[in-house]
């Protein structure tokens, strides 16, 4: 009977006082996981230190190689954005969305629900549904719930959650679903044209990089295919997000 | 070993365990909890604190309190079977 009761109890306190509870458990959780970031810090490249000097002298060479090809790719990168917002300026969209960094307090696989908490809230203008990113162009997610200094983002990967995104080379809109850890899954037609290394963007003017397609599984027996795609980037490797500041 | 002030002590270091540790892993040190103590509401304010900071939805039943009244109930009912 008291379970019940307590159980009663604190789901009414979650449904109505929901937000209040949320600043005063962040509050009291702020300190630990700032600790335990400071005190794991030091052990976290504790394996480097068994890597022989031979694989570690490979790893080197091959990472300036890709540091100089990636350096060539931002200078074309930088050279297309700029050109891109000055189209957008000459037809007079302007996509001045600004976005503020924010630290990730708490991240999968401590949250079970796929989501974060992050150190930015209402006083940094961040409202509900605000968009999240990971980098300039890839969209994470949104912000489902905040308090003063601190905010709680929902991945669009998220099991369950579903969403319509634009295909970025037909325009096709499809509606993906979450499958948690930064997946998503859909099922379409067979003729469908959607193939291997396709991007799906958040629909809007800029386009916002969502997912890619990574493994097509297609079956003689039945008339859909299904497609799975992922974050580009591992979105749980990640220290801070950008959030699109509210306008006001 | 469960005497009150036992119990009360491992109430905070799983309270930090639980924001510092993955939550399977914290799911499991709750189960154990659960059954090593006896009649453990703790478990219940555990499911709530991971539903308050991680479930962002508004609705009547929170997964994490649900899941930790259910376990509750049954390790209770079985410990109480066992022993009578």
């Amino acid at each position: 009977m008291v379970v019940v009761v307590l159980f009663v109890f604190l789901s009414a306190t979650l449904y109505f006082l929901g937000s209040n509870v949320r600043g005063i458990f962040y509050s009291t959780a702020k300190p630990v996981w700032k600790a335990e970031e400071v005190l794991l810090k030091p052990f976290s490249f504790i394996f480097n230190f068994f890597q022989t000097k031979n694989s570690l002298i490979a790893e080197n060479i091959f990472l300036k190689d890709e540091n100089s090809s990636l350096r060539l790719k931002v200078t074309d990168y930088e050279n297309l954005t700029s050109e891109n917002n000055d189209l957008k300026n000459q037809l007079g969209r302007i996509d001045n969305a600004d976005k503020i960094i924010s630290r990730i307090l708490s991240k999968p696989p401590f949250s079970p629900y796929d989501t974060f908490v992050i150190d930015a809230g209402e006083r940094d203008s961040v409202s509900v549904g605000s968009k999240v990113f990971i980098s300039d162009s890839i969209v994470i997610g949104t912000v489902k719930s905040v308090t003063g200094s601190t905010s709680l983002v929902e991945l669009f990967s998220s099991g369950g959650f579903k969403h319509e995104f634009i295909l970025l080379r037909t325009g096709l809109s499809l509606t993906l679903e979450g499958q948690g850890g930064g997946n998503f899954k859909i099922e379409v037609p067979k003729d469908t044209d959607v193939v291997w290394g396709d991007t799906f963007v958040y629909p809007g003017l800029s386009s916002q990089i969502v997912g890619n397609v990574y493994f097509v599984e297609t079956n003689d027996q039945s008339s859909f295919k299904t497609i799975y795609l992922r974050t580009p980037l591992n979105v749980f490797g990640s220290k801070y997000v950008f959030i699109e500041k509210a306008s006001i | 070993m469960k005497t009150p002030l036992a119990r009360t002590a491992s109430f905070f270091v799983t309270f930090v365990l639980v924001l510092s540790l993955p939550w399977w892993v914290s799911a499991v040190l709750l189960l154990l909890l659960t059954i090593y103590f006896d009649f453990y509401l703790e478990v219940l304010f555990f499911g709530f604190l991971l539903d308050s900071l991680y479930f962002g939805e508004k609705t009547y039943i929170y997964p994490s309190l649900t899941i930790a009244t259910i376990s509750l109930l049954i390790i209770s009912f079985v410990k109480t079977r066992i022993r009578t």
